[in-house]
């Protein structure tokens, strides 16, 4: 076998190995006891939803899957190599990012533990969640 | 090459960099710009790698919109060509080039983790750890992709340079 196979079955190997021990590592992220976590939307500063939702989600990502399947709310998402971006969320309606006039979709919480530790929310998908999370979703123009 | 010609090769090149772009989208952090790019480094001018450069990543934000991320765009990509060109002396063989790119793959993330760290260090910082396993991803995947296409599209691409097409 040539040195250049080699070097690269090796740089697979090792690839495949990281994406495989990231992939089960993320499967057991969080834990999928019945929680109680709090939901706000809000659309340039106006309050389109309030509510608290019963759940088994052990991430922010399946909760929000979730939620949309049941017909919770309205949701729109990308898959990045971030994990899930958001590109609009609604109740009724879904109302979208627009990049054009930097209106994005953020979210915070104010007592998430990952949060709180990392001084920024992580991607949905890589969000743990909690019973008594509560969690700001904000369509926002950002200059 | 007189500049015409020049500036046509070049809109051609910033063209194919653009669609191989798009077509490995789909699969997060494996790409082919890089690879092109340090060949590119070794075989042309500045001035052209520069006019590559700036407007490849010029097209890649009208693409996806200016943001927050646009200066990190310009900024990384031009590191590359830079780094490529003064050290293409010692980039003598592909194994050394796949290094180079590998590097580069998994400092990638660099440039677009400094909006973060003026938000604070903690914030930079979680940028970073949050996207690691990917930078690994894109180093790796890099490295690979260099030892398998880097000798036939460097041959011919200084061909092609050499011989005034």
């Amino acid at each position: 076998m040539s040195k250049k196979i080699k070097y690269i079955l090796v740089a697979a190997i090792i690839m495949i190995s990281i994406l495989a021990i990231n992939y089960f590592r993320n499967e057991n992220l969080g834990d999928s006891s019945n929680k109680e976590i709090d939901i706000k939307i809000i659309i340039e500063d106006e309050n389109i939803l309030d509510e608290s939702f019963e759940t088994n989600a052990s991430t922010l990502e399946e909760l929000l899957l979730e939620l949309d399947e049941n017909d919770n709310i309205e949701l729109k998402y990308s898959n990045s190599e971030y994990g899930m971006y958001i590109q609009g969320m609604g109740v009724d309606e879904l109302f979208e990012e627009d990049t054009s006039q930097f209106k994005y979709w953020t979210y915070s919480s104010e007592n998430n533990k990952i949060c709180l530790e990392s001084g920024f929310c992580p991607a949905a998908s890589a969000l743990a969640i909690e019973d008594g999370d509560s969690f700001i979703f904000e369509l926002s123009k950002y200059e | 090459m007189n500049r015409v010609k020049s500036i046509v090769v070049d809109a051609l090149l910033i063209a194919i960099l653009i669609a191989l772009k798009e077509a490995l989208a789909f699969i997060p952090n494996v790409e082919v710009v890089t690879l092109l790019l340090i060949i590119f480094s070794m075989t042309m001018k500045l001035e052209d790698l520069s006019l590559i450069v700036f407007s490849f990543a010029t097209i890649q934000n009208l693409l996806y919109g200016f943001n927050i991320y646009s200066i990190s765009y310009y900024l990384t990509w031009f590191i590359i060509i830079f780094v490529t060109y003064y050290l293409k002396n010692i980039l003598t063989d592909e194994y050394r080039v796949a290094f180079i790119s590998l590097i580069f793959g998994l400092l990638f993330d660099i440039p677009f983790s400094i909006p973060y760290f003026l938000s604070g260090f903690s914030a930079g910082i979680a940028y970073l750890l949050s996207g690691f396993v990917f930078s690994i991803v894109h180093g790796i995947s890099n490295f690979i992709i260099v030892l398998i296409l880097y000798r036939p599209l460097y041959k011919s691409f200084k061909y092609f340079v050499d011989s005034g097409l």
